[in-house]
Protein backbone atom coordinates (compact mmCIF):
# COMPACT_ATOMS: atom_id res chain seq x y z
CA UNK A 1 0.00 0.00 0.00
CA UNK A 2 2.81 2.23 0.93
CA UNK A 3 4.38 1.44 -2.08
CA UNK A 4 1.36 2.59 -4.19
CA UNK A 5 1.42 5.61 -2.94
CA UNK A 6 5.01 6.27 -3.20
CA UNK A 7 4.31 5.61 -7.05
CA UNK A 8 1.75 7.77 -7.47
CA UNK A 9 3.66 10.48 -6.19
CA UNK A 10 6.83 9.61 -7.32
CA UNK A 11 8.07 11.10 -4.27
CA UNK A 12 10.75 9.76 -2.66
CA UNK A 13 10.21 8.20 1.08
CA UNK A 14 11.81 9.85 3.59
CA UNK A 15 11.43 7.96 6.92
CA UNK A 16 13.04 10.06 10.13
CA UNK A 17 14.04 6.93 12.50
CA UNK A 18 14.49 6.99 15.50
CA UNK A 19 11.65 7.17 17.42
CA UNK A 20 11.77 9.95 19.69
CA UNK A 21 13.45 12.19 16.71
CA UNK A 22 9.90 11.55 14.20
CA UNK A 23 7.76 11.98 17.00
CA UNK A 24 9.64 15.52 17.77
CA UNK A 25 9.31 16.69 14.28
CA UNK A 26 5.30 15.12 13.89
CA UNK A 27 4.75 17.20 17.12
CA UNK A 28 5.72 20.30 16.23
CA UNK A 29 4.40 19.97 12.51
CA UNK A 30 0.97 19.36 14.42
CA UNK A 31 1.91 22.41 16.25
CA UNK A 32 2.15 24.50 13.85
CA UNK A 33 -0.37 23.40 11.70
CA UNK A 34 -2.72 23.87 15.46
CA UNK A 35 -1.56 27.49 15.01
CA UNK A 36 -2.21 28.24 12.14
CA UNK A 37 1.94 28.67 11.05
CA UNK A 38 1.48 25.99 8.26
CA UNK A 39 -1.24 25.17 6.15
CA UNK A 40 -2.55 21.30 4.77
CA UNK A 41 -0.59 22.47 1.34
CA UNK A 42 2.29 23.32 2.73
CA UNK A 43 1.92 19.81 4.80
CA UNK A 44 1.59 17.90 1.68
CA UNK A 45 3.57 19.47 0.20
CA UNK A 46 1.81 21.26 -2.67
CA UNK A 47 3.36 24.10 -4.38
CA UNK A 48 2.27 27.86 -4.24
CA UNK A 49 2.59 27.56 -8.18
CA UNK A 50 -0.49 24.46 -8.55
CA UNK A 51 -2.39 26.55 -5.99
CA UNK A 52 -2.74 29.23 -8.10
CA UNK A 53 -3.54 27.53 -11.00
CA UNK A 54 -6.59 25.70 -9.60
CA UNK A 55 -7.32 29.57 -8.43
CA UNK A 56 -6.96 31.12 -12.04
CA UNK A 57 -9.34 28.22 -13.20
CA UNK A 58 -11.75 28.46 -10.59
CA UNK A 59 -11.60 32.65 -11.43
CA UNK A 60 -12.19 32.31 -14.85
CA UNK A 61 -15.16 30.19 -14.20
CA UNK A 62 -16.30 32.23 -11.70
CA UNK A 63 -16.06 35.82 -14.29
CA UNK A 64 -18.25 33.77 -16.62
CA UNK A 65 -20.80 33.31 -13.79
CA UNK A 66 -20.00 29.34 -13.64
CA UNK A 67 -20.56 30.29 -9.64
CA UNK A 68 -21.28 26.81 -8.75
CA UNK A 69 -18.06 25.65 -9.62
CA UNK A 70 -15.73 27.72 -8.99
CA UNK A 71 -17.23 27.74 -5.58
CA UNK A 72 -16.31 23.99 -5.34
CA UNK A 73 -12.70 25.06 -6.59
CA UNK A 74 -12.72 27.66 -3.79
CA UNK A 75 -13.58 24.97 -1.44
CA UNK A 76 -10.74 22.51 -2.29
CA UNK A 77 -8.52 25.60 -2.00
CA UNK A 78 -9.76 27.09 1.45
CA UNK A 79 -9.06 23.32 2.67
CA UNK A 80 -5.93 23.34 1.68
CA UNK A 81 -4.99 26.88 2.63
CA UNK A 82 -7.08 28.56 5.05
CA UNK A 83 -4.45 31.06 5.58
CA UNK A 84 -4.76 32.87 2.44
CA UNK A 85 -6.55 35.87 2.11
CA UNK A 86 -7.82 35.63 -1.51
CA UNK A 87 -9.15 32.33 -1.52
CA UNK A 88 -11.30 34.10 1.14
CA UNK A 89 -12.34 36.61 -0.66
CA UNK A 90 -13.10 35.13 -3.53
CA UNK A 91 -15.43 32.72 -2.10
CA UNK A 92 -17.40 35.80 0.12
CA UNK A 93 -17.96 37.39 -4.20
CA UNK A 94 -19.65 33.74 -4.89
CA UNK A 95 -21.26 33.70 -2.16
CA UNK A 96 -22.87 37.33 -2.58
CA UNK A 97 -23.55 35.94 -6.22
CA UNK A 98 -25.51 33.18 -5.21
CA UNK A 99 -27.09 35.38 -2.36
CA UNK A 100 -25.78 34.33 0.84
CA UNK A 101 -25.20 37.82 2.32
CA UNK A 102 -24.33 35.78 5.55
CA UNK A 103 -21.62 33.10 4.22
CA UNK A 104 -20.18 36.14 2.36
CA UNK A 105 -19.82 38.28 5.06
CA UNK A 106 -18.17 36.38 7.37
CA UNK A 107 -15.98 34.85 4.32
CA UNK A 108 -14.89 38.66 3.53
CA UNK A 109 -14.49 39.10 7.04
CA UNK A 110 -12.25 36.56 7.35
CA UNK A 111 -10.03 37.61 4.56
CA UNK A 112 -9.98 40.82 6.39
CA UNK A 113 -8.48 39.19 8.98
CA UNK A 114 -5.77 37.74 7.37
CA UNK A 115 -4.93 40.87 5.28
CA UNK A 116 -6.36 44.44 6.34
CA UNK A 117 -5.18 45.88 2.43
CA UNK A 118 -7.93 43.01 0.94
CA UNK A 119 -9.93 46.37 -0.72
CA UNK A 120 -12.38 44.78 -3.02
CA UNK A 121 -12.99 42.70 0.45
CA UNK A 122 -14.13 46.02 2.17
CA UNK A 123 -16.12 47.18 -0.56
CA UNK A 124 -17.86 44.19 -1.12
CA UNK A 125 -18.95 43.43 2.46
CA UNK A 126 -19.75 47.04 2.77
CA UNK A 127 -22.40 46.96 0.19
CA UNK A 128 -23.76 43.87 1.73
CA UNK A 129 -24.14 46.35 4.53
CA UNK A 130 -26.08 48.75 2.39
CA UNK A 131 -28.26 46.59 1.12
CA UNK A 132 -29.14 45.48 3.90
CA UNK A 133 -29.61 49.17 5.76
CA UNK A 134 -26.44 48.49 7.60
CA UNK A 135 -25.49 52.04 7.09
CA UNK A 136 -23.02 52.64 10.11
CA UNK A 137 -20.72 49.54 9.44
CA UNK A 138 -20.90 50.07 5.49
CA UNK A 139 -19.67 53.56 6.07
CA UNK A 140 -16.84 52.03 8.26
CA UNK A 141 -15.93 49.55 5.32
CA UNK A 142 -15.98 52.53 2.19
CA UNK A 143 -13.82 54.40 4.06
CA UNK A 144 -11.37 51.98 4.80
CA UNK A 145 -11.73 50.83 1.34
CA UNK A 146 -11.32 54.92 0.64
CA UNK A 147 -8.00 55.20 2.65
CA UNK A 148 -6.40 52.50 0.57
CA UNK A 149 -6.30 54.61 -1.92
CA UNK A 150 -6.50 57.86 -2.05
CA UNK A 151 -5.05 58.05 -5.35
CA UNK A 152 -7.97 57.34 -6.85
CA UNK A 153 -6.57 54.80 -9.03
CA UNK A 154 -7.85 51.57 -7.45
CA UNK A 155 -11.38 50.72 -9.18
CA UNK A 156 -12.49 49.24 -5.91
CA UNK A 157 -11.67 52.17 -3.77
CA UNK A 158 -13.37 54.00 -6.77
CA UNK A 159 -16.41 51.66 -6.39
CA UNK A 160 -16.70 52.33 -2.65
CA UNK A 161 -16.51 56.73 -3.25
CA UNK A 162 -19.58 56.12 -5.62
CA UNK A 163 -21.61 53.76 -3.17
CA UNK A 164 -20.74 56.34 -0.19
CA UNK A 165 -23.19 58.24 -2.96
CA UNK A 166 -25.61 55.53 -2.83
CA UNK A 167 -25.32 55.37 1.01
CA UNK A 168 -26.76 59.01 1.70
CA UNK A 169 -29.19 59.17 -0.71
CA UNK A 170 -30.25 55.33 0.60
CA UNK A 171 -30.05 57.47 4.15
CA UNK A 172 -31.76 60.60 2.75
CA UNK A 173 -35.04 58.25 1.25
CA UNK A 174 -35.11 56.56 4.62
CA UNK A 175 -35.22 59.35 6.61
CA UNK A 176 -38.07 60.94 4.50
CA UNK A 177 -40.01 57.67 4.63
CA UNK A 178 -42.01 56.73 7.16
CA UNK A 179 -40.35 54.76 10.25
CA UNK A 180 -40.48 50.90 9.87
CA UNK A 181 -38.89 47.87 10.69
CA UNK A 182 -35.90 46.52 9.07
CA UNK A 183 -34.14 43.65 8.74
CA UNK A 184 -30.68 44.48 9.52
CA UNK A 185 -27.22 42.08 8.93
CA UNK A 186 -24.86 42.47 11.63
CA UNK B 1 -3.52 58.82 -40.12
CA UNK B 2 -6.75 58.84 -41.74
CA UNK B 3 -7.91 62.33 -43.88
CA UNK B 4 -10.92 63.93 -43.02
CA UNK B 5 -14.04 62.93 -45.76
CA UNK B 6 -14.79 65.11 -47.86
CA UNK B 7 -18.75 66.83 -46.65
CA UNK B 8 -20.46 65.78 -50.22
CA UNK B 9 -18.90 62.07 -49.94
CA UNK B 10 -20.39 62.41 -46.08
CA UNK B 11 -23.54 63.09 -47.23
CA UNK B 12 -24.20 61.05 -49.54
CA UNK B 13 -23.06 58.12 -46.97
CA UNK B 14 -25.79 59.97 -44.39
CA UNK B 15 -28.46 59.19 -46.77
CA UNK B 16 -27.68 55.97 -48.17
CA UNK B 17 -27.10 55.02 -44.45
CA UNK B 18 -30.49 56.18 -43.63
CA UNK B 19 -32.55 53.39 -46.43
CA UNK B 20 -34.03 51.23 -44.35
CA UNK B 21 -32.36 48.09 -45.90
CA UNK B 22 -28.91 49.76 -45.31
CA UNK B 23 -30.12 49.72 -41.24
CA UNK B 24 -31.13 46.43 -41.14
CA UNK B 25 -27.57 44.85 -42.65
CA UNK B 26 -26.48 47.08 -40.25
CA UNK B 27 -28.43 45.55 -37.09
CA UNK B 28 -27.46 42.27 -38.57
CA UNK B 29 -23.69 43.25 -38.59
CA UNK B 30 -23.36 42.06 -42.08
CA UNK B 31 -21.17 45.02 -43.04
CA UNK B 32 -20.02 43.54 -46.54
CA UNK B 33 -23.82 44.05 -47.59
CA UNK B 34 -23.76 47.49 -46.95
CA UNK B 35 -20.53 47.73 -49.04
CA UNK B 36 -22.30 45.53 -51.89
CA UNK B 37 -25.15 48.51 -52.03
CA UNK B 38 -23.38 51.49 -51.98
CA UNK B 39 -24.00 53.92 -54.73
CA UNK B 40 -21.82 54.35 -57.95
CA UNK B 41 -18.79 56.68 -57.23
CA UNK B 42 -18.57 56.08 -53.58
CA UNK B 43 -15.59 53.41 -52.40
CA UNK B 44 -15.66 51.14 -49.71
CA UNK B 45 -12.52 53.52 -48.76
CA UNK B 46 -15.01 56.38 -48.23
CA UNK B 47 -16.93 54.57 -46.12
CA UNK B 48 -14.12 53.31 -43.84
CA UNK B 49 -13.23 57.15 -44.08
CA UNK B 50 -16.63 58.02 -42.92
CA UNK B 51 -17.06 55.22 -40.09
CA UNK B 52 -13.66 55.89 -38.47
CA UNK B 53 -14.64 59.71 -38.55
CA UNK B 54 -17.94 58.41 -36.84
CA UNK B 55 -16.28 56.65 -34.29
CA UNK B 56 -13.49 59.85 -33.43
CA UNK B 57 -16.32 61.91 -33.60
CA UNK B 58 -18.30 59.54 -30.81
CA UNK B 59 -15.01 58.75 -28.51
CA UNK B 60 -14.54 62.37 -28.78
CA UNK B 61 -18.26 62.57 -26.89
CA UNK B 62 -17.16 60.24 -24.07
CA UNK B 63 -15.76 61.84 -20.96
CA UNK B 64 -14.56 58.51 -19.38
CA UNK B 65 -14.04 55.83 -22.15
CA UNK B 66 -12.21 53.14 -19.21
CA UNK B 67 -13.67 51.81 -16.08
CA UNK B 68 -13.33 53.82 -13.00
CA UNK B 69 -15.07 51.17 -10.83
CA UNK B 70 -15.40 47.83 -10.47
CA UNK B 71 -19.00 46.25 -10.31
CA UNK B 72 -20.88 44.35 -7.24
CA UNK B 73 -19.20 41.35 -5.88
CA UNK B 74 -16.38 41.68 -7.93
CA UNK B 75 -12.79 40.76 -7.02
CA UNK B 76 -8.98 40.92 -8.92
CA UNK B 77 -7.92 38.40 -10.64
CA UNK B 78 -5.43 35.75 -8.73
CA UNK B 79 -1.55 36.91 -8.67
CA UNK B 80 1.07 35.15 -7.33
CA UNK B 81 1.40 38.26 -5.04
CA UNK B 82 -1.41 36.75 -2.93
CA UNK B 83 0.80 33.43 -2.31
CA UNK B 84 3.31 33.61 0.33
CA UNK B 85 5.80 31.24 -0.04
CA UNK B 86 5.55 28.24 1.05
CA UNK B 87 7.86 26.62 4.50
CA UNK B 88 9.02 23.69 2.35
CA UNK B 89 10.63 21.73 5.03
CA UNK B 90 7.06 21.66 6.69
CA UNK B 91 6.02 19.27 4.42
CA UNK B 92 5.42 15.90 5.49
CA UNK B 93 6.94 12.50 4.01
CA UNK B 94 5.22 10.28 2.67
CA UNK B 95 5.56 8.01 5.07
CA UNK B 96 4.55 10.05 8.08
CA UNK B 97 1.37 11.63 5.97
CA UNK B 98 0.38 8.07 5.28
CA UNK B 99 0.39 7.16 9.18
CA UNK B 100 -1.40 9.90 9.65
CA UNK B 101 -4.23 9.41 7.53
CA UNK B 102 -4.61 5.60 9.01
CA UNK B 103 -4.56 7.07 12.42
CA UNK B 104 -7.01 9.55 11.46
CA UNK B 105 -9.66 6.78 9.20
CA UNK B 106 -8.81 4.41 12.41
CA UNK B 107 -10.23 6.96 14.66
CA UNK B 108 -12.79 7.93 12.34
CA UNK B 109 -13.97 3.97 12.58
CA UNK B 110 -13.33 4.16 16.36
CA UNK B 111 -15.87 6.35 16.87
CA UNK B 112 -18.07 4.84 14.10
CA UNK B 113 -18.04 1.65 16.19
CA UNK B 114 -19.06 3.61 19.25
CA UNK B 115 -22.34 4.84 17.03
CA UNK B 116 -23.13 1.51 15.80
CA UNK B 117 -21.96 1.79 12.30
CA UNK B 118 -20.24 -0.89 10.66
CA UNK B 119 -16.68 0.23 9.93
CA UNK B 120 -14.15 -0.65 7.29
CA UNK B 121 -12.86 -3.60 8.86
CA UNK B 122 -9.81 -4.04 6.60
CA UNK B 123 -8.93 0.19 7.22
CA UNK B 124 -9.51 -0.69 11.27
CA UNK B 125 -6.90 -4.03 11.29
CA UNK B 126 -4.16 -2.07 9.15
CA UNK B 127 -4.52 0.97 11.29
CA UNK B 128 -5.26 -0.82 14.84
CA UNK B 129 -1.39 -0.01 16.17
CA UNK B 130 -1.12 3.01 14.83
CA UNK B 131 -4.42 4.15 17.06
CA UNK B 132 -2.41 3.69 20.25
CA UNK B 133 0.30 5.74 19.35
CA UNK B 134 -1.64 8.42 18.27
CA UNK B 135 -3.88 8.64 21.82
CA UNK B 136 -0.58 8.25 23.23
CA UNK B 137 0.48 11.14 20.93
CA UNK B 138 -2.51 13.32 21.35
CA UNK B 139 -2.54 12.74 25.40
CA UNK B 140 0.88 14.13 25.46
CA UNK B 141 0.46 17.02 22.92
CA UNK B 142 -3.07 18.83 24.03
CA UNK B 143 -1.74 20.09 27.35
CA UNK B 144 0.75 22.05 25.04
CA UNK B 145 -1.77 22.82 22.17
CA UNK B 146 -3.68 24.53 25.49
CA UNK B 147 -0.49 26.00 27.20
CA UNK B 148 0.68 27.71 23.19
CA UNK B 149 -3.53 28.80 22.90
CA UNK B 150 -3.64 30.47 25.88
CA UNK B 151 -0.30 32.06 25.48
CA UNK B 152 -1.17 33.20 21.72
CA UNK B 153 -4.26 34.26 23.34
CA UNK B 154 -3.67 35.95 26.35
CA UNK B 155 -0.87 37.91 24.11
CA UNK B 156 -3.32 39.03 21.51
CA UNK B 157 -5.99 40.54 23.98
CA UNK B 158 -3.11 42.73 26.50
CA UNK B 159 -1.78 44.02 23.08
CA UNK B 160 -5.07 45.30 22.38
CA UNK B 161 -5.64 46.30 25.90
CA UNK B 162 -2.68 47.56 26.73
CA UNK B 163 -3.08 49.97 23.90
CA UNK B 164 -6.72 51.00 24.96
CA UNK B 165 -5.16 51.87 28.44
CA UNK B 166 -2.59 54.16 27.60
CA UNK B 167 -4.48 56.14 25.85
CA UNK B 168 -7.26 56.34 28.27
CA UNK B 169 -4.08 57.21 30.75
CA UNK B 170 -3.10 60.06 28.46
CA UNK B 171 -6.49 61.36 27.94
CA UNK B 172 -7.28 61.74 31.74
CA UNK B 173 -3.36 63.20 32.54
CA UNK B 174 -4.57 65.62 29.98
CA UNK B 175 -7.92 66.17 31.24
CA UNK B 176 -9.96 65.00 28.99
CA UNK B 177 -11.33 61.85 30.72
CA UNK B 178 -12.00 61.69 34.74
CA UNK B 179 -9.71 59.33 36.77
CA UNK B 180 -12.18 57.05 37.13
CA UNK B 181 -12.18 55.96 33.15
CA UNK B 182 -8.45 54.79 34.37
CA UNK B 183 -9.11 52.51 37.10
CA UNK B 184 -11.69 51.12 35.15
CA UNK B 185 -9.48 50.34 31.96
CA UNK B 186 -6.94 49.03 34.47
CA UNK B 187 -9.91 46.58 35.99
CA UNK B 188 -10.63 45.52 32.50
CA UNK B 189 -6.96 44.29 32.17
CA UNK B 190 -6.76 42.37 34.97
CA UNK B 191 -10.36 40.91 34.25
CA UNK B 192 -9.36 40.12 30.36
CA UNK B 193 -6.05 38.73 31.99
CA UNK B 194 -7.97 36.59 34.21
CA UNK B 195 -10.17 36.39 31.34
CA UNK B 196 -7.46 34.28 29.52
CA UNK B 197 -6.40 31.86 32.42
CA UNK B 198 -10.16 31.23 33.33
CA UNK B 199 -10.64 30.02 29.16
CA UNK B 200 -7.54 27.95 29.88
CA UNK B 201 -8.33 25.62 33.23
CA UNK B 202 -11.63 25.43 32.04
CA UNK B 203 -10.30 23.85 28.74
CA UNK B 204 -7.69 21.75 31.09
CA UNK B 205 -10.30 20.99 32.99
CA UNK B 206 -12.75 19.56 30.43
CA UNK B 207 -9.66 17.58 28.48
CA UNK B 208 -8.80 16.27 32.40
CA UNK B 209 -12.19 14.89 32.35
CA UNK B 210 -12.76 13.46 28.97
CA UNK B 211 -9.77 11.74 29.62
CA UNK B 212 -10.91 9.79 32.84
CA UNK B 213 -14.23 9.15 30.68
CA UNK B 214 -12.09 7.27 28.00
CA UNK B 215 -10.06 5.71 30.52
CA UNK B 216 -13.67 4.33 32.15
CA UNK B 217 -15.01 3.37 28.63
CA UNK B 218 -12.31 1.45 28.18
CA UNK B 219 -12.42 -0.65 31.15
CA UNK B 220 -16.37 -0.88 30.48
CA UNK B 221 -15.57 -2.53 27.18
CA UNK B 222 -12.97 -5.38 28.66
CA UNK B 223 -15.25 -8.31 29.78
CA UNK B 224 -14.84 -9.19 33.39
CA UNK B 225 -13.53 -12.58 32.45
CA UNK B 226 -10.45 -11.52 30.67
CA UNK B 227 -7.41 -12.41 32.64
CA UNK B 228 -5.91 -8.89 32.26
CA UNK B 229 -9.34 -7.61 33.79
CA UNK B 230 -8.14 -6.56 37.38
CA UNK B 231 -4.68 -5.53 36.26
CA UNK B 232 -6.93 -3.06 33.98
CA UNK B 233 -8.82 -2.26 36.58
CA UNK B 234 -6.38 -1.16 38.68
CA UNK B 235 -5.20 0.65 36.25
CA UNK B 236 -8.11 2.81 35.90
CA UNK B 237 -8.11 3.22 40.06
CA UNK B 238 -4.96 4.62 40.17
CA UNK B 239 -5.54 7.47 36.81
CA UNK B 240 -8.69 8.23 37.86
CA UNK B 241 -7.39 8.92 41.57
CA UNK B 242 -4.72 11.07 39.69
CA UNK B 243 -7.11 12.39 37.59
CA UNK B 244 -10.06 13.22 40.28
CA UNK B 245 -6.83 15.17 42.04
CA UNK B 246 -5.78 17.14 38.86
CA UNK B 247 -9.57 18.16 38.91
CA UNK B 248 -9.07 19.89 42.35
CA UNK B 249 -6.36 21.34 41.60
CA UNK B 250 -7.60 23.37 38.55
CA UNK B 251 -10.50 23.75 40.26
CA UNK B 252 -8.63 25.52 43.30
CA UNK B 253 -6.73 27.75 40.74
CA UNK B 254 -10.09 28.93 38.69
CA UNK B 255 -11.43 29.99 42.68
CA UNK B 256 -8.33 32.04 42.87
CA UNK B 257 -8.75 33.65 39.51
CA UNK B 258 -12.14 34.54 40.61
CA UNK B 259 -11.03 35.63 44.02
CA UNK B 260 -8.50 37.83 42.10
CA UNK B 261 -11.27 39.48 39.64
CA UNK B 262 -13.62 39.83 42.92
CA UNK B 263 -11.13 41.54 44.75
CA UNK B 264 -10.12 44.06 41.67
CA UNK B 265 -13.21 44.91 41.12
CA UNK B 266 -14.35 45.70 44.62
CA UNK B 267 -11.40 47.89 45.05
CA UNK B 268 -11.79 49.82 41.60
CA UNK B 269 -15.53 50.33 43.11
CA UNK B 270 -13.95 51.21 46.80
CA UNK B 271 -11.40 53.78 44.93
CA UNK B 272 -13.83 55.60 42.10
CA UNK B 273 -16.46 56.08 45.92
CA UNK B 274 -13.40 57.30 47.65
CA UNK B 275 -12.91 59.72 44.42
CA UNK B 276 -16.54 60.51 44.28
CA UNK B 277 -16.21 61.08 48.14
CA UNK B 278 -13.54 63.71 48.25
CA UNK B 279 -14.94 65.89 45.38
CA UNK B 280 -17.96 65.84 46.86
CA UNK B 281 -15.96 67.29 49.91
CA UNK B 282 -14.17 70.07 47.68
CA UNK B 283 -17.16 71.00 46.19
CA UNK B 284 -18.96 71.38 49.54
CA UNK B 285 -16.04 73.03 50.77
CA UNK B 286 -15.72 75.40 48.08
CA UNK B 287 -19.45 76.58 48.03
CA UNK B 288 -19.88 77.23 52.09
CA UNK B 289 -16.71 79.71 51.05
Amino acid sequence: MTEDFQEQKGKKTQIIDPTPARRKRLTELFMAFLEDKVSMAELKGISREDLFKLAEAGYVKFKHGRYEEAEKIYQALILLDHRNAYFHSVMGAIHQKLNRPIEAIMEYSQALRINKQDCSAYVNRGEIYLRHKNYKKAAQDFRNAIILDTAGKNLWSNRARSLVIALKRSMEADASLPRRRTVVVR
Amino acid sequence: MVEPVRPKVEKEIQSDLARLEMIEALRQGNIYEVMKKLPAGLTTRDFEDYMSQQWRNFKSQIIQDYKIYEGEAAVAEPSMRDFPVHDEGASWTTEEGHEFLKGMITSLNKAAEGEGIAPATDIGTIAEGTLDEWENFMNNVWGQIFDAQMVADYQKRMGEIQKEVQRIIAMAKSGQVDPEYVLIALAKVNVTKNGCLMTWLGKKAFMTNETMNRIANDLRMTPASDPSYFGKLQDVQSKTRDGAFQLQLLVTDMQKVMQDVAGVLEQVHGFIGEINRTRREIITKVAAH
